[in-house]
Parts: structure tokens; C-alpha cells; sequence
């Protein structure tokens, strides 16, 4: 006899393994086998469950804060049920003829070939589903793809591993002058902000869940995406497009205010820097930031001559950019917004507040008290040491390099960079 | 004295020792002629093996078996491997002599010959059953067959493809790529529809859409890449090496320049992804931040360090010449001759109706500088707009 089943498993000696059952070092029993499997599965299961219960998840795609991002979620909820339905279904039904027909050693049934009735009911059931999941997605993208209802448009840069926001003049919102940010994307609430993405140096690709969905951001290329918040508060997001060493290290944050604030912090970010008088105490700590007008730019800061100090990043970085750090401590994180500028204690006050409380606590920038000095020394003390940089090469870097400052030098660039705090002002 | 086996054994043998003795000779990694040698010393003690115990197969006394014997099945056929051996040799020496090309595919001919004539010697003679002989040949060669001749099929088909649409207009191109995907769902489809349908008229079907794809793709190589892309591409080449021969002396000024103006087929500008649009129309120069956004007299904002690429559109008939658009990006001073360089950039003489896409690069910031950095049309007075570079 040619199929003889001797490798099936009803084969083996039962009886044997019925009686020692669990003997420490005793062979497993297919029931307990069974109950070990199952309790691995439902372990992983369960985690995989519990892991959506992340309080902090701030990068949940489920909690649209705008219209864009409402948009996507109402989109992506039908397919989302009705995939979860299907699957349930499909894996109910495998579960049941699994049990239902398992091997026990009876001959193989007669093998029937397609279904007609079934086939075409399930083609129906497949292309109805689509068709409705087609016509929704194609009319939100639509809509997503408008531009002309937005009056506020922002130049997002990526690079290396941080963002840079540039807004152009708008008498609309009180910018007479270009404002030129990093890390924090600043917007007032309620408004559509149509975004010019592109790229300095490699792809990368811009993404706050809470606002709307991913653009690329390539070099040569301009990409539009529109974001708009219904209330202020911070939304953060991530890099989404592998772009070398720190790329997980490439934050991103969107700062909703309201109107009102928006207008103050507008105004701020227009004003240059303060230059000390040149016998005053300060000038020491104003002086010591001059090595970092290599890459930085600082409006408004100048020489003993009077001319302005301009930065020079192209001659340094890959990427040709550094950020403008002419109102550094009116943001609330620095190195591509991976590290806080506040204390553990005034980032969970500002990010708990609510409407008009956290634009005030945004405005007032980094105090003395909330600033995070020992992450800031940190990283003045050692940049790549904190966040991965790739290496020089001849001279020219990708990131912030290690300038082996002294702790002299980093007390004083500390001190001069809280000058740049509008709580300072 | 030698057995099948044993006579397949010895063969590679010989071969690895021929291999190693080139190699050594010739290559440069010894790593290879140590292994070589290490097969010829393998397969050697393996014929040996199989010479001294007969292949371990049949008894000789026995004479049913041998009439049983796999030695003794009937040879399937006459085989096309040695002919393809010879033209892989032919391809060789001609290589040598001539061209590396013809010695790589001498090269892939003859390894894909040895190891098909290895597998049909073997399997002509694993059984005395030519039926299993077959499929044992099939369950072998088949395995790198496949995937080989789907692979060569594929490139085949991009390769046939690509000529076409080069050849062709961007047009036609778009009937074409639609107009083909069409077709091939619709036989598809009938082809699920009817599952009866002849192996044979598959098989038509299948060599006249195969003859109809290389046809084209032959075609469309021999008349070359359509003018649009050629003319572009020429254009470009042209001015580089004028614009290089006259020193780059020119001013982006109004006047039109031989080297330099009339060329541009704007092709790039209408499919480039471009930061601004500037137009011209009825003297007004005007701006367009994207596509979609309204026209505006600026001012504009560019990145500082990044590569911009900006189109500019003429729609103003008063030029005899045309119009350019001209980007003054300030200056800087030459450390070394401290001579002050005006940073300008300015596309061609650009003919009414026509664009250009034209890429600029700001390496400072105009509100650090304090410069004023603008773009304009000379020629047309007031047609100017304030470009910002933080």
C-alpha cells in the first residue's frame, strides 16, 4: 500500500502518553502542547490589544484635531469596519472547517471545483465594498487637494535631520517680513495653512497625524499640503521617509494658536535680536555665540563694525542650511525638535493647557525656571554624542558637529540664548 | 573500466583542474584556483568511487536487471547542446579578439549548454523508462529554466516597450499605454470567460503579441528617441558648449543673444515641478505661488540654499524678440580679488506663448544681507517683483 499514514500523528502511541501526563521531563501531551500554544497566542494578542491603550500615543492616527485630518479619518473608518468584519468572517469560517474537518484518518472527500452561485456573490460583495471605499477615497483626496481657500501659505524645508518653516509676507496676518522658524510650525486655529513642501538635501516626508496625511518633501520639488487645527494646542509628528542616520530622531511639531495669539507671536518673531552694548555684562555671553553665526543666522546681530553677522552653512553642512535661531527660546524644542528646551514639569503644564491658557504659556517662551539646562548643556557639550551625525567629510558635515566647547563656553551660550526667550524681552 | 557515473565525475574533475590551471594563470584571486583544485581532487575521488563499485547499480549476472539497467534505456533523442557548445566557443575566441561583449555571451552560452547537456545525459540514462526520464529531466531543468526565461522575458518586454514609447509622441504615447492595458484586460477577460479556449490559439495569440512587441521595439529603436526629447536634449548640449566658449559673457539683458536665445521647446517647463510661475501679460509682470493660487505682483519667498526651480511664462506680444526673465540674487564679494559679483540668473529670450523653466540658487538671505534680491523682465519698465530670502 503506497499511502500508508504513518506519519500522521493519531498514529503514535496514545495510550503511552495518556498515562504520564505530567512527569517533570515527561513527553508534552497534545493537550497541553495545545494549551501552551494557545496561551503564547493570546499573550501576543493581548499586547498587541493593549498596546492601543497608549495614553501619550501623540502620534495617534484615530484623533483627527482638524478638518483634513477629520476627512481622512471619516474615510478610513468604513474600510477599516468592514475589513475588520471580512476577517473575523474569513477567519471565523477557516477556524470552523479547521475543527470541523481536521484529519482523523477518514478518506478524503469527493474534491469539487468552483461554485458559480458563491463565486458571483462574493464578486458582487467585493466589488460593491470597493466601489464604495473608491468613490469616498477619490472624493477625499479631492478635496484634500484644494488650495484655493487658504490664504496663509508656509514653505516647509527638510534637511538633514530637522524642518524649517518659512513664512513669506502676508498684511493678511500682520507679516511684513519673512519669519524663518525650525522644529515648531506655528499656525492660528481655525485657518486653512497651505504648506510648500520641499527638500535641501534628501526625500524626506512631512507628517502630523493629527492634521492631515503624508507629503513628501524632494529635492527640486514642490509638493502642497494643507494643513488647519480646530483648537490650540501641540500636534506632533515625524519624518516618514527614511532619510539616513537620525532619521528617527526627525521630529516635527505643529503649534495651533488662536488668532489673537498667532497676531502676538507674529509680531515677536518679526523683531531682530538685542545687541548689548559693548562695555555691558552681557556682551560677554552675546560674543560667545559669534563662532555659531557660522551655520546660524541671527537677525539683527551684528559686528564691532555695525555690519550684519550672515551665516555662512553653505560652506559647512551638505544640506547648505542650519536653523535660525534669532527666537530659539520661543520654541519649546531644539535639534529637530528631538529635545525638549522645557522641564519635564512645564512641558506636561503647557501641554495639558487648553484654549486661550496655552497661548499664553506658549508666548511667554522658555523661562529661567522651565528651561531644560541640563539637556541644552548636553547638547552643546557634545552634539552627535545625543543625536546620531553622520561624519564629516571634507569638512563639510550632515548635522551639528561636536565644536568641543568648554563648560565656560556652553554656560555662556546658554545665557545668551536665553536673551532669546520673549520672556526675556 | 568507466561507468556512467564515474565518466560524469572524471569530467568535472577534469574540467575543475582546466578551470584551476586558467584561473591560476590568469585571474587574480586565489581563492578560487585553491577551490578548484579542491573539485577536481572531490570529483576525482568520486569517479574512482563509482568506477571501482560499477555505480553501485547493476549486478552483472543478473541479466534481467541489466536489461533493465538505466545504462542500457534507449537515448531520448538527438540533443542541441553540443551545437550550442560549438557557438559558445565560436563566441568566445571572437571575443577575445574583438569585443568583451561577444566573450560574456560566449560565456553564458556555453555555461547554460554544459549544465543543460549535463542534465540531459543524466537523465537520458536515470531509468530504463524514457517517460520518467522525461519528467526527471523536466523536475531538473525546469527549476532554472523558468525563472531564466522569465526573467529574459521580461527585460524583453520593458526593452521592446521603452523603444516604442520613446519613439513615439507623448500623445500618442498615452493611447498607446492606455490603449494596450485595455486590450490585454479584455483578452484577459474573454480568455477567463471562455476557459475552453485552444492551447493553440493561446499560443497564436500569445507569439503574435510577442512578434507585434519586439516588431515595435526594434522599429522604434532604429528611428530613435521622437524629436522633442532628441531636440531638447541637443539644445541643451549646444548651449553649454557655446555659452562655454564664449566665456559665459553675457548679460541677461534685453538684447538678444546668438548663443544663447530661441531653444527653448519648454517641454521641461510645462511637467516641472516649479516653486513660482511668473508670467508676463500686457507689460504686467505678475507671480503665481503654486497651482491654483491666485496671481499676485509678490513679493515672492524662496529658500535660502535650496535648489528653486521657477518657470516664467510669456503671454505679452509687444516683444519683437521675446522677453527673459531676469533674477538678481544681490552680490557677493570675492575674498581672494575682493571684487563685488552680482549673483544673476535669467532664462532665454522666451517668444510669445512660449515657457522656460529656469533653476536658481540663493546663497544668502536677503533679510541677513539686507540686499534687495528681485525678479524682473528688462525691457519692460515697472515689470519687476521683490523675492524674499530669509
Amino acid at each position: 500500500m503506497i499511502h500508508e499514514r504513518t506519519s500522521s500523528p493519531h498514529n503514535t502511541d496514545a495510550a503511552s502518553v495518556a498515562v504520564v501526563p505530567s512527569e517533570p521531563g515527561a513527553p508534552m501531551t497534545p493537550s497541553s502542547r495545545s494549551i501552551r500554544i494557545a496561551s503564547g497566542v493570546a499573550s501576543v494578542g493581548v499586547l498587541a490589544l493593549l498596546s492601543g491603550c497608549a495614553k501619550n500615543a501623540s502620534q495617534d492616527t484615530w484623533k483627527p484635531k482638524g478638518p483634513d485630518a477629520q476627512l481622512i479619518d471619516d474615510v478610513q473608518r468604513f474600510p477599516f469596519y468592514a475589513a475588520g468584519v471580512v476577517m473575523v468572517l474569513v477567519i471565523a469560517v477557516v477556524g470552523y472547517c479547521m475543527v470541523k474537518f481536521r484529519d482523523r484518518g477518514q478518506p478524503v472527500p469527493a474534491q469539487t471545483h468552483g461554485n458559480t452561485k458563491v463565486e458571483l456573490a462574493s464578486l458582487a460583495f467585493s466589488t460593491l465594498l470597493l466601489g464604495a471605499v473608491g468613490v469616498t477615497s477619490v472624493g477625499a483626496i479631492g478635496d484634500l487637494a484644494k488650495t484655493e481657500d487658504c490664504k496663509m501659505v508656509v514653505n516647509v524645508t527638510g534637511q538633514q535631520w530637522w524642518w524649517e518653516y518659512a513664512y513669506p509676507s502676508n498684511p493678511d496676518y500682520g507679516i511684513n517680513q519673512p519669519i524663518v522658524t525650525s522644529g515648531e510650525l506655528v499656525i492660528p486655529t481655525g485657518e486653512c495653512v497651505l504648506l510648500k513642501i520641499t527638500s535641501r538635501d534628501v526625500i524626506h516626508s512631512f507628517w502630523i497625524p493629527a492634521l492631515n496625511g503624508k507629503r513628501d518633501a524632494v529635492p527640486n520639488r514642490v509638493h502642497m499640503l494643507r494643513l488647519e487645527a480646530d483648537a490650540p494646542g501641540i500636534f506632533d509628528g515625524q519624518c516618514t521617509e527614511f532619510c539616513g542616520l537620525s532619521h528617527a530622531n526627525m521630529k516635527m511639531a505643529a503649534v495651533a494658536l488662536s488668532p489673537a495669539h498667532f497676531a502676538e507671536w507674529v509680531a515677536h518673531q518679526q523683531t531682530p535680536a538685542a545687541v548689548p552694548a559693548a562695555d555691558s555684562p552681557e556682551r560677554a555671553a552675546y560674543d560667545s555665540f559669534t563662532q555659531c553665526v557660522r551655520c546660524h543666522q541671527v537677525y539683527g546681530r551684528t559686528n564691532v563694525d555695525g555690519s550684519p553677522q550672515i551665516a555662512a552653512p553653505e560652506e559647512n553642512l551638505v544640506s547648505k542650511a542650519a536653523p535660525n535661531l534669532t527666537h530659539f527660546m520661543s520654541r519649546t524644542t531644539f535639534a529637530g525638535s528631538m529635545f525638549d528646551l522645557l522641564t519635564d514639569e512645564c512641558r506636561t503644564n503647557l501641554r495639558k493647557a487648553t484654549g486661550d491658557a496655552f497661548g499664553e504659556l506658549y508666548l511667554a517662551g522658555v523661562t529661567p525656571e522651565c528651561l531644560n539646562v541640563v539637556g541644552l548643556k548636553a547638547w552643546l557639550r557634545n552634539p552627535p554624542g545625543v543625536k546620531a551625525m553622520a561624519a564629516e567629510e571634507e569638512g563639510i558635515g550632515r548635522g551639528m558637529p561636536n565644536l568641543h566647547l568648554t563648560e565656560e563656553a556652553i554656560d555662556q551660550l546658554v545665557e545668551y540664548l536665553q536673551t532669546t526667550s520673549p520672556s526675556a524681552d | 573500466m568507466f561507468t556512467t557515473g564515474s565518466k560524469t565525475f572524471f569530467g568535472l574533475a577534469i574540467a575543475s583542474v582546466v578551470g584551476a590551471m586558467f584561473w591560476g594563470n590568469f585571474g587574480q584571486r586565489s581563492i578560487l584556483t585553491v577551490s578548484l583544485i579542491g573539485l577536481f581532487v572531490v570529483f576525482g575521488w568520486l569517479g574512482a568511487v563509482a568506477s571501482h563499485s560499477r555505480d553501485t547499480t547493476v549486478v552483472a549476472m543478473n541479466d534481467n536487471a541489466v536489461r533493465t539497467a538505466a545504462a542500457n534505456a534507449d537515448v531520448a533523442g538527438n540533443s542541441l547542446w553540443p551545437i550550442a557548445a560549438a557557438l559558445s566557443g565560436m563566441l568566445l575566441v571572437i571575443g577575445l579578439v574583438t569585443d568583451a561583449r561577444y566573450f560574456i555571451a560566449g560565456l553564458v552560452i556555453g555555461i547554460a549548454a554544459l549544465v543543460q547537456w549535463m542534465i540531459q545525459a543524466w537523465s537520458d540514462r536515470a531509468s530504463a523508462d524514457s517517460g520518467v526520464n522525461k519528467s526527471v529531466h523536466s523536475r531538473l531543468a525546469h527549476a532554472w529554466e523558468i525563472p531564466v526565461a522569465s526573467g529574459a522575458g521580461a527585460a524583453v518586454i520593458v526593452w521592446a516597450f521603452s523603444r516604442i514609447m520613446l519613439a513615439v509622441n507623448a500623445n500618442m504615447g498615452l493611447v498607446l499605454f492606455a490603449g494596450l492595458g485595455a486590450v490585454v484586460l479584455v483578452i484577459g477577460a474573454i480568455i477567463a470567460w471562455k476557459r475552453d479556449v485552444s492551447r493553440t490559439a493561446l499560443a497564436a495569440l500569445c507569439s503574435v503579441a510577442a512578434l507585434g512587441l519586439v516588431g515595435g521595439g526594434i522599429a522604434g529603436a532604429v528611428s530613435g528617441q521622437n524629436h522633442h526629447l532628441t531636440e531638447e536634449n541637443e539644445h541643451v548640449l549646444e548651449y553649454t558648449e557655446q555659452i562655454h566658449e564664449s566665456g559665459n559673457d553675457f548679460h541677461c539683458g534685453e538684447e538678444e543673444v546668438e548663443i544663447f536665445d530661441h531653444k527653448s521647446s519648454g517641454g521641461v517647463a510645462s511637467t516641472a515641478g516649479a516653486s513660482a510661475t511668473f508670467t508676463l501679460e500686457d507689460g504686467v509682470l505678475s507671480v503665481r505661488q503654486f497651482e491654483g493660487s491666485g496671481s499676485s505682483s509678490g513679493p515672492v519667498l524662496f529658500d535660502r540654499g535650496a535648489t528653486v526651480g521657477v518657470r516664467f511664462k510669456n503671454k505679452d506680444s509687444h516683444g519683437e524678440h521675446g522677453y527673459r526673465l531676469r533674477i538678481d540674487a544681490g552680490s557677493v564679494t570675492n575674498e581672494e580679488t575682493t571684487q563685488v559679483v552680482p549673483t544673476v540668473f535669467c532664462t532665454q529670450l522666451i517668444e510669445e506663448g512660449e515657457e522656460q523653466y529656469l533653476i536658481v540658487q540663493f546663497p544668502h538671505s536677503s533679510l541677513a544681507t539686507g540686499q534687495r534680491y528681485f525678479a524682473s523682465v528688462p525691457g519692460v519698465e515697472g515689470a519687476e517683483i521683490e523675492i524674499e530670502v530669509p
